[in-house]
């Protein structure tokens, strides 16, 4: 024991000297894992009061204050964004979509960027998809709306439209008769009646809008969850990871809280995944799920699957995409997707089997064994 | 070269090190009890440490909806709820850092503080 009592009052130069560099060594090491660890520390926030849905800010910050700082500057331009495309409400000074819709066959309102450039990202990607998702639908899903609602208040007495009420709604949806004058910034619906519904689109759109703007204010790690509409910018800062783990929920919702409450899980960075889901809104008639995911062609909700997930960069074309390839059937769907480049699919048949893209199988944990790391 | 007496100086310091390491680890992310936080809207009506759960207990928040939300030993959950959807009630159990339920119709979230690092958002 002397020795080594001895040695701790007394260590010889050189060897105090190995032994301070061994330390520093091992300090070093710790350390660099102590700032990559808790450098940076994992920060959410979620608010309500949005495009019908909770929204969930996350990212990892140095402290409180920088995260507040971005959580408060995206609940308020959610907040301006929801009034602007808001198609059941009206706002002080503000003309939104419910303003062209009231004016339907009246007069051109004058109307914020966001929404002209909202109108005319839809038209395109109608064109682009073939029709399959139709912001004109209006006078058709809000006869869907006033049931699913009226069936939800009233599960007992829900019911279907009746089918000659949809076809004649469907008579007003033409999305060639939106005029657009981008020079006057106006928007009018040509024929009375006409209405613009933007709920496949909007919610996506305006997170897009808000992930853009964070990036310009300087911000390079972030997710936005606007129900389900998830956005990723850049890569996870807690120096183990490289990408983002996005959890696709079991469109059963099994509350089994000892089986893996995510069916798969993605990992991407920089970019969006929107899924649609028959299990997202609906009623239920004689015991059959009616969801809000509405042909344009049938004027029914889709039946071709379960669930289907949207890959690409872009929030809104995640957003609109994930409508487009939940109404089409399976043929046509992949064919859509897989014309398109970055994009990616999955999706949940009606059996619960599942089908997906190269590039899904590639970030998927179930089908490619891919990990965050 | 080192000796005996060293390498133990070496030892007692990398315990120390890895000691204070660990504590702080654990305390940032917060690897003791569960912390389940119930919020309406904007304000927290309840802050509950889950492990120091004995026996199950039922809180009822009420608004334009009324959810009871069970609280049990390491776990919760909204178990019943008057809203249309019921979104919340088909969520489950809560049991990680991270996991949230919402009622959105009644503006009530149960979250278990902390943060998942393996799953960052959860698309339903």
């Amino acid at each position: 024991m002397k020795p080594v009592t001895g040695s701790f009052l007394k260590p010889d130069l050189t060897s105090l000297k190995s032994v301070t560099a061994i330390i520093i060594a091992v300090l070093v090491a710790l350390s660099g894992c102590t700032s990559k660890n808790s450098g940076y520390r994992k920060y959410s926030y979620e608010f309500f009061g949005t495009f019908d849905t909770m929204v969930q800010v996350m990212g990892y910050a140095k402290d409180e204050n920088q995260f507040e700082e971005m959580a408060m500057k995206v609940q308020s331009r959610f907040e301006e964004l929801n009034k602007l495309f808001d198609i059941y409400n009206d706002y002080e000074d503000i003309n939104n979509i419910k303003t062209i819709n009231d004016n339907a066959g009246i007069r051109p309102v004058e109307v914020r960027q966001e929404i002209i450039d909202l109108i005319l990202f839809s038209m395109d990607w109608y064109e682009k998809t073939g029709g399959v998702v139709n912001i004109a639908l209006g006078p058709v899903l809000s006869i869907w709306h006033q049931y699913r609602e009226e069936g939800k208040a009233n599960p007992s007495s829900a019911r279907l439209p009746e089918r000659k009420l949809l076809l004649d709604a469907a008579k007003k949806t033409d999305i060639t008769k939106i005029e657009v004058d981008t020079s006057k910034n106006t928007v009018f619906l040509k024929e009375p009646g006409m209405s613009l519904d933007v709920g496949a689109v909007a919610k996506g759109f305006a997170t897009e809008i808000v992930a853009g703007e964070l990036v310009e204010a300087g911000y390079t790690s972030f997710i936005i969850n606007s129900g389900g509409n998830v956005r990723v910018v850049g890569e996870p800062r807690d120096g183990v990871r490289k990408k983002w783990g996005i959890g696709l929920q079991d469109p059963d919702a099994n509350p089994d809280p000892y089986r893996d409450e995510y069916f798969d899980v993605v990992y991407v960075t920089d970019a969006s995944v929107v899924t649609s889901g028959d299990y997202q809104r609906y009623y239920v008639v004689d015991g059959q799920r009616i969801h809000h995911l509405i042909d344009p062609e049938t004027l029914m909700p889709a039946r071709y699957y379960r669930a289907v997930t949207v890959l690409t960069e872009d929030s809104a074309i995640a957003d609109f995409l994930s409508t487009a390839a939940f109404i089409l059937p399976y043929e046509k769907s992949r064919r859509l997707i897989e014309s398109l480049d970055g994009v990616e699919a999955l999706w949940v048949m009606p059996d619960g089997s599942i089908k997906a893209t190269d590039g899904m199988v590639t970030v998927s944990r179930n089908l490619g064994n891919a990990s965050g790391k | 070269m080192l000796k005996k007496g060293d390498l133990l100086l070496v030892a007692v310091l990398l315990l120390l090190v890895a000691a204070g390491y660990f504590f702080a680890s654990g305390r940032t992310n917060s690897s003791g009890g569960r912390i389940a936080v119930i919020k309406q809207g904007e304000e927290v009506i309840g802050t509950i440490d889950l492990e120091k759960v004995k026996e199950a207990q039922r809180i009822t928040v009420s608004g334009d909806y009324t959810n009871v939300i069970l609280v049990e030993k390491g776990r919760i959950r909204f178990e019943t709820a008057d809203c249309p959807d019921k979104v919340c009630v088909k969520t489950g159990w809560l049991t990680r850092e991270g996991n949230i339920a919402v009622c959105l119709p009644n503006r009530v979230i149960v979250k278990i503080q902390g943060e998942n690092d393996e799953i960052d958002a959860v698309i339903g």
